[in-house]
């Protein structure tokens, strides 16, 4: 087991509350009326096909685009581009990370932690130990633009969680990840929420991951909350006890007729 | 090959280009080129038996000052569009690029680069064609003008195979294994701006102009330059000189073929398809920067400013941002410099200080835009709008004002001012560069340009051209007035209420150029970009 900093912190109940949050973006209607919640301590996936609508709900999680309608609270409060105090408490890493890629990561992470206001006393212990745990230790002067893609997608990760935020909003956080950095941070992940009491809304296109380390799911599908619920909730929905997730997500957004398809392709 | 490389650069710097339109296929250049010809051609025909009638003989005398021109624009209309536009190209797409893993050799993806830069810059020899045959018909001296436009069509392709052989070079200055990165970024901004410069300086249209005349003049003085062989074959020919005539041809077409066969070993020999990892020193967590505290920016608005001062110096696609005004400043001087006296003075000065507000706003304009994929950090981020737009601000009066001051230094010691003017010269260009950083924040704040895309342009092109209007105009007007009172005189700048007046009126600018930006930034950052 990796040793990796500790991020306690006090917590209110809920972390995240959507509350009929529609979005529309020209002729695309992104979100429709979704309401959903996370509490503190709750790891809740977000799961969904392509364009569903799941970066469009982070991103209105983080603040950063504005719903057209219904209210979001973020640990309790309304976020947006002047809510500091809220933004100081979240932690966010995108689908692609979007580092600057010309610094080092030593650079990056400091840079970071000086937007987040992180005393220097201690810093360089701090992000030095993340490193070891990600094994990163060694490239941490090297600019991030020869950086692989899970180096990369390891420097968002440290950067959402050096100021120890109280929510993370992680989308496809294990894109690229190697099998064992994959496992440390799916452990990491559940030591802060169920130990450290954090809430972490978490988005993934594997469903493994998502069956294997979230306490509920909400399935969106063309931008409207399908389902929402445990693992054996979602199965008795689907009328599918006993069945894998992949099988209860595939019956509940309708995606029937793969076989046809891949019969198509496969002549 | 070609025609999906010139597909590739005719729709890589513009937002929104539909690939099915008219401007975003190859087609488009072909018709350019066919309608600038006719144009000019017409034009050129016509206007010469005007003035052949009006006075016989005088497009003939027209010829040896013409003719000789249109070889060497051919290389310079390449080098210099390519120097500014190819250099910039994001490193992130050239080492991404396709044909990297595609099955082509080196001579085959250097016949279609070169190929495709000579086509996308083909207009200007397709103007002057028309130009030439039109002159050369009046003047009954078709095949001079024939050879001279062959010649430009070979100086096309001559800059294009030169790109090609510095795109290589370049390319492998950042890349080569894995050493220190201090030392390869200043290997590279040192290597860009004097490449940049040589070539500006010996292509500048003052000194083209110079020694075409010089050439009609006097006969071929350019034997020992290469490139100016074309001209020397076209002046030869006027002359009825066959043999240097023969000569000249020859030594263009060996000069074309050596220039092929460099651009192909640098390409096989230097450009590396992947970028190696790039190291610096060890970083010292929590550096505080006292100067950015100093002049009142707190710890995240100082953290933004050395990051993007980081991004200049490292990222190749904002070299020319760093650069260009050293550049552009160097050769206004150059050309100046048969200009002395108090007049000399005051407009190498003028020049200086507009240059210089033209470098606040260049940097300034591309602030946001240079954020590419980036930008998601101002927003996710704990920081106010206010602060990230005074962190821009700052950003680019940092690098401004430096560049300003060395210009600046650079004038005075050539066109020796009167000593007292001095402080005057010197508060005039900060205010020039202020007043250009703001014009460009304000464009940035309303018209950036966040696309990936290899050729990144970060502020929209038409808006930045209204800006560099703008910033003329009023940074002309400025600088002019703020010079003047400098020199002491005329006696009517130095009446107090015109003065108590300039001064108004100047920081009424300021403050409504400061507020326009404000709104705008804020309206930027209230939403991240969709």
């Amino acid at each position: 087991m990796v040793a990796l900093p500790s991020t306690a912190v006090r917590l209110p109940r809920t972390a995240l509350e959507f509350a009929g949050v529609s979005k529309r973006y020209r002729d695309v209607e992104a979100l429709r009326s979704v309401s959903f919640g996370v509490g503190s301590g709750e790891v809740v996936g977000l799961l969904g096909p392509n364009g569903a609508g799941k970066s469009t709900a982070m991103k209105i999680a983080l603040g950063i685009v504005r719903p057209d309608a219904g209210t979001v609270r973020v640990l309790g409060g309304p976020i947006g581009p002047e809510s500091m105090d809220l933004k100081r408490q979240v932690g966010y890493v995108p689908e692609n990370p979007s580092l600057y890629e010309f610094l080092t990561a030593s650079e990056y992470l400091d840079f970071i932690a000086d937007m987040y206001d992180l005393p220097t006393a201690g810093r360089a212990e701090r992000v030095g130990s993340f490193l070891t745990a990600l094994e990163l230790a060694g490239h941490e002067n090297a600019m991030i633009s020869g950086y692989s893609q899970g180096m990369k997608q390891k420097v968002a990760l440290i950067a959402a969680l050096l100021h120890r935020p109280r929510l993370l909003v992680l989308d496809e956080p294990l894109n690229g990840l190697d099998p064992r950095s994959a496992r440390i941070v799916k452990e990491l992940l559940s030591s802060l929420a169920h130990r450290e009491g954090v809430g972490i809304l978490f988005s993934t296109h594997v469903l493994e991951i998502a069956q294997a380390i979230c306490d509920r799911i909400v399935i969106v599908h063309q931008g409207s909350v399908l389902a929402t619920g445990t693992v054996d909730a979602l199965r008795s929905r689907a009328g599918l006890p006993g069945s894998g997730l992949e099988e209860v997500f595939l019956s509940l957004t309708g995606t029937a007729g793969i076989g046809d398809i891949v019969a198509a392709l496969s002549h | 090959m070609s025609r999906v490389l010139i597909s590739s650069q005719m729709r890589s710097g513009r937002a929104g280009t539909d690939p099915r339109g008219l401007f975003g296929r190859p087609v488009a250049i072909a018709l350019a080129d066919a309608a600038a010809f006719s144009l000019f051609f017409l034009f050129s025909y016509f206007g010469s038996e005007l003035l052949d009638n009006l006075q016989p003989g005088s497009v003939a005398g027209l010829l040896p000052g013409f003719l000789p021109f249109v070889p060497l624009l051919g290389v310079a209309a390449v080098l210099v569009g390519g120097l500014m536009f190819e250099f910039a190209q994001s490193a992130r797409f050239a080492t991404s690029d396709a044909v990297n893993w595609l099955p082509v050799t080196s001579q085959e993806y250097v016949v279609a680069s070169s190929t495709a830069l000579a086509a996308l810059y083909s207009f200007s020899i397709a103007l002057l064609a028309g130009v030439a045959l039109g002159i050369g018909l009046v003047a009954g001296a078709l095949p001079v003008a024939l050879l001279a436009v062959g010649l430009g069509v070979a100086g096309l392709f001559e800059g294009a195979l030169l790109i090609e052989v510095l795109r290589a070079l370049t390319q492998s200055m950042g890349t080569v294994g894995k050493r220190r990165g201090s030392a390869t970024l200043v290997v590279r901004a040192v290597g860009f701006l004097l490449v940049v410069l040589v070539f500006e300086l010996l292509f500048n249209p003052v000194v083209l102009f110079t020694l075409a005349k010089a050439l009609s003049d006097s006969g071929p003085v350019g034997l020992a330059i290469p490139f100016l062989w074309g001209s020397d074959a076209v002046t030869a020919v006027l002359r009825s000189d066959a043999p240097l005539a023969a000569a000249a041809i020859l030594g263009q077409a060996a000069l074309l073929a050596g220039t092929a066969y460099l651009a192909a070993r640098a390409r096989a020999r230097y450009w590396v398809p992947t970028g190696g990892e790039v190291e610096f020193e060890a970083h010292e967590f929590g550096t505080t920067h006292p100067f950015l505290a100093a002049v009142g920016l707190d710890r995240s608005e100082s953290a933004i400013v050395a990051k993007d001062l980081r991004g200049l110096v490292r990222r190749r696609e904002l070299l020319p941002v760093l650069l260009l005004p050293f550049v552009i400043g160097i050769v206004l001087l150059a050309e100046q410099e048969g200009n002395p006296g108090p007049a000399g003075a005051f407009v190498k000065l003028w020049l200086i200080a507009w240059v210089s507000g033209l470098s606040g706003l260049i940097l300034a304009a591309s602030s946001f835009g240079q954020e590419r994929r980036g930008l998601v950090h101002l927003y996710m981020l704990p920081v106010r709008p206010r602060s990230v737009l005074r962190a821009k601000a700052a950003g680019a009066l940092l690098v401004s004002l430096p560049i300003g001051l060395v210009l600046a230094t650079a004038g005075i010691l050539l066109s020796r001012p009167p000593l007292l003017s001095i402080p005057g010269v010197l508060v005039t260009l900060t205010v020039g560069i202020s007043e250009g950083t703001l014009i460009g924040l304000l464009f940035a704040t309303r018209f950036s340009d966040f696309q990936e895309r290899p050729r990144p342009q970060f502020v929209r092109p038409i808006p930045m051209l209204a800006a560099t209007g703008i910033q003329l105009l009023l940074g002309g007007v400025t600088v002019g007035v703020g010079l003047a009172l400098a020199f002491g005189g005329p006696t009517f700048l130095l009446d107090p209420v015109f003065l108590l007046g300039a001064v108004g009126v100047v920081g009424l600018v300021l403050a409504v150029l400061t507020y326009l930006t404000v709104r705008g930034g804020k309206r930027l950052l209230r939403e991240y970009p969709a």
